[in-house]
């Protein structure tokens, strides 16, 4: 291979590597999401249980 | 930075930037370096991908805990919100990206032209020679890659609760500044206080009277002081401790290692490809060895009569034992395996000493290429169809042994060395193998007093000189040579047997191969891609079409000496019953020997092989079976 070739071959993996992290980070950004939803969802039940206890004082 | 750096936490658009690959900074001007960035990203996605599912595992870990609700609630809605089968879902979504990104890396720069002619691209080169070194390296990167991954997740986990020790610390060192200078300003202003008040005349008074304010103030100065260097140790321990609650920094010089070890590898790896590639032509070329050494090259086959030894153990690729001698001929000649032989020398010189095969029969080599040589039993161990390497050979970084020229002069010597077992007999390990005939060591045959046991083997050999058209030759020791499928037994010459080499169609192939195939349990991915292979060829080249006369020719000669030795007892038959009855005719002939009791067998042979013919014809065949049959007997008879 020419310096050239290697060069251009260089390139073309940087270039699957740069669209692979994008894919990775919008997997990651869904995973995030995920996680948050179920999160927020553990919250809502806590604070729910407190309602009620604050409305038997 | 690199991927799994990244992703160590969530990452807002606006910062999304492509993680700094250090080695892309780099020159690459050459191949090495080019596989070794390649790796390196290949490697990154790697992490990259474990990174980030890691990181879910712990979000999800802390979210479980964070409303210090019952676990039944927590499960319940887990479920509810198939938070599981979500991030599963994105888990399969991570690795389908990660497996597509892995293959397309794989395959740029997959086929680049070679260097040089014969000189196949570096990469191709080890994964057909030297895939199991290759494979020993690769995992042991993996696992130093795996090691390395587990110690940063470990050292993200301890930095991220260093983090939250640093911060309370932090807030309570805060805290207990606050409060020291707090003192220390009480304490100063106390201090002028009690100054000012003793340069006071009244307070010089007054003190003549006992009541001194001074005590008190003095008291409360000391006790001030004294909560200030309390104030101060505690100051200090925290700082130290927060001294001790530093990030940990992972030591890689675990990967650099790894990194050094693959170019290592592939550098070698080059050498041994670049004189592979030189030594093709000449050094390692079979047909010019045999004819500058004075060697041929013998691949024995297991013969019924004579025990089949069990080798299997060394080919996990077909199952040998289900195999008979025709079988393993049929794949030489059809998929050209990569295989063992040895060598015999015809220079005469000790030959006696040297000689010797693992079996009496077998095939002779006349072209291909040699891996490797030895003076002894290497073991030799087939990791596919077509590569072989000795088990024994710790020296050994490739199926493509290296110094081959002095490999091979002490492997003719018979020295066996430390890599080989010495066994009386050398072992050769050739690839793409053709076939210039079929040999029977008389010698080996002639042992003990029973020559049904030679007969048998010599049919044998006769039996597949007829069925793929080769030649069949008594070898000697001492370099005495005979084609024995010749009319008279004649002698004959190295150059007479390699210049001939049999080569099927391409039909007939691959049918054997298939038929080979048959008696096997379980298929093999490296034949079927030779058979596709084989199956693309065409046989449209004059000499292939001479080839096959001359294989027609053998095929003839085989067979005048089967019939021979297979109906030798009829053929005498009818040459006494002739001399007995006179010029009778065949039907005749038939009739007596119904009559005298000739058994079914008997009649089906005279049968067929006299039907139809003259008395003079029967007379003519008998006569001539017989004498072969004796010529060939006598091979045994004389010698022993």
């Amino acid at each position: 291979m020419t310096k050239e070739e290697i060069q251009k071959q260089i390139e073309e993996i940087e270039s699957i590597y740069r669209s692979y992290l994008d894919q990775l980070l919008e997997l990651k950004k869904k995973q995030d999401m995920i996680i948050s939803e179920f999160s927020e969802a553990l919250k809502n039940k806590k604070l729910d249980e407190l309602r009620k206890k604050l409305a038997t004082l | 930075m690199n991927a799994s750096e990244k992703f160590e936490t969530s990452i807002p658009d606006s910062e999304k930037q492509l993680p700094k690959n250090p080695e892309k900074d780099f020159e690459i001007e050459d191949e090495q370096k080019f596989e070794q960035h390649r790796d390196k990203t290949l490697s990154d996605i790697e992490s990259g991908a474990l990174q980030t599912k890691e990181d879910g595992i712990a979000r999800l870990d802390r979210a479980l805990h964070s409303y210090d609700l019952p676990e039944k609630d927590v499960a319940s809605i887990r479920r509810e919100n198939q938070v599981d089968a979500k991030l599963k879902l994105n888990s399969d979504e991570v690795d389908e990206i990660t497996k597509n990104a892995t293959e397309q890396i794989s395959q740029v720069g997959g086929s680049p032209k070679s260097e040089q002619e014969g000189n196949p691209d570096l990469k191709k080169f080890t994964k057909q020679y030297s895939g199991f070194w290759r494979s020993q390296l690769a995992e042991k990167i993996r696992d130093t890659r795996k090691k390395i991954l587990e110690k940063k997740t470990s050292a993200q986990k301890q930095n991220s609760e260093h983090s939250a020790d640093r911060t309370i610390l932090q807030s309570e060192i805060t805290a207990t500044e606050q409060e020291f200078n707090k003192i220390r300003t009480e304490l100063e202003s106390r201090e002028m206080e009690l100054e000012e008040e003793k340069n006071r005349l009244i307070s010089r008074i007054t003190s003549l009277f006992g009541r001194n304010k001074e005590v008190s103030d003095d008291a409360i100065a000391k006790e001030l002081e004294s909560k200030s260097e309390k104030l101060q140790a505690f100051l200090e321990e925290k700082r130290k401790l927060i001294s001790e609650c530093g990030d940990v920094v992972i030591d890689e010089s675990e990967i650099e290692k790894a990194r050094e070890e693959i170019r290592q590898f592939y550098e070698e790896q080059k050498n041994i490809r670049d004189v592979f590639g030189s030594e093709k032509t000449r050094e390692r070329d079979i047909s010019s060895i045999s004819k500058e050494k004075g060697v041929l090259f013998l691949h024995t086959l297991p013969v019924d009569s004579y025990g089949m030894g069990n080798t299997s153990e060394n080919n996990p690729n077909v199952n040998t034992e289900k195999m008979t001698s025709a079988d393993k001929t049929r794949m030489v000649l059809g998929i050209e395996p990569t295989i063992s032989v040895s060598t015999i020398s015809l220079r005469r010189e000790n030959a006696e000493d040297k000689f010797q095969t693992m079996y009496p029969i077998g095939l002779v080599i006349g072209e291909g290429t040699a891996l490797s040589a030895y003076g002894g039993d290497a073991g030799t161990y087939a990791d596919n169809p077509f590569i072989r390497r000795s088990k024994y050979d710790r020296d050994l970084r490739s199926a493509v042994q290296e110094n081959f020229g002095t490999n091979l002069d002490r492997a003719i010597k018979g020295e066996a060395g430390q890599a080989a077992m010495q066994t009386g007999w050398n072992e050769v390990v050739i690839e793409n193998p053709k076939v210039s005939g079929i040999f029977l060591d008389l010698n080996r045959l002639q042992i003990g007093q029973d020559t049904t046991k030679a007969i048998d083997a010599m049919k044998q050999a006769f039996g597949m000189g007829k069925e793929f058209g080769l030649p069949v030759y008594g070898i000697r020791p001492n370099g005495e040579m005979t084609e024995l499928s010749s009319e008279g037994l004649e002698t004959t010459t190295q150059e007479n047997i390699l210049a001939y080499k049999c080569e099927l169609g391409t039909e007939e192939k691959v049918e054997g191969v298939e038929k080979v195939l048959k008696t096997q349990e379980k298929p093999n991915i490296e034949i079927q891609r030779k058979l596709s292979e084989i199956q693309a060829q065409r046989n449209s080249k004059s000499d292939f079409i001479q080839n096959q006369k001359q294989r027609a020719i053998y095929s003839g000669k085989s067979e005048q000496c089967l019939s021979a030795l297979e109906y030798e007892n009829v053929a005498k038959y009818m040459e006494k019953t002739l001399n007995r009855l006179g010029d009778i005719g065949f039907d005749e002939i038939l009739k007596v020997a119904q009559s005298e009791g000739v058994g079914e067998r008997g009649l089906e042979k005279i049968n067929s092989l006299f039907t139809g013919k003259t008395t003079s014809e029967i007379r003519s065949i008998s006569e001539s079976l017989v004498q072969k049959a004796d010529l060939l007997k006598g091979l045994f008879e004389n010698r022993k």
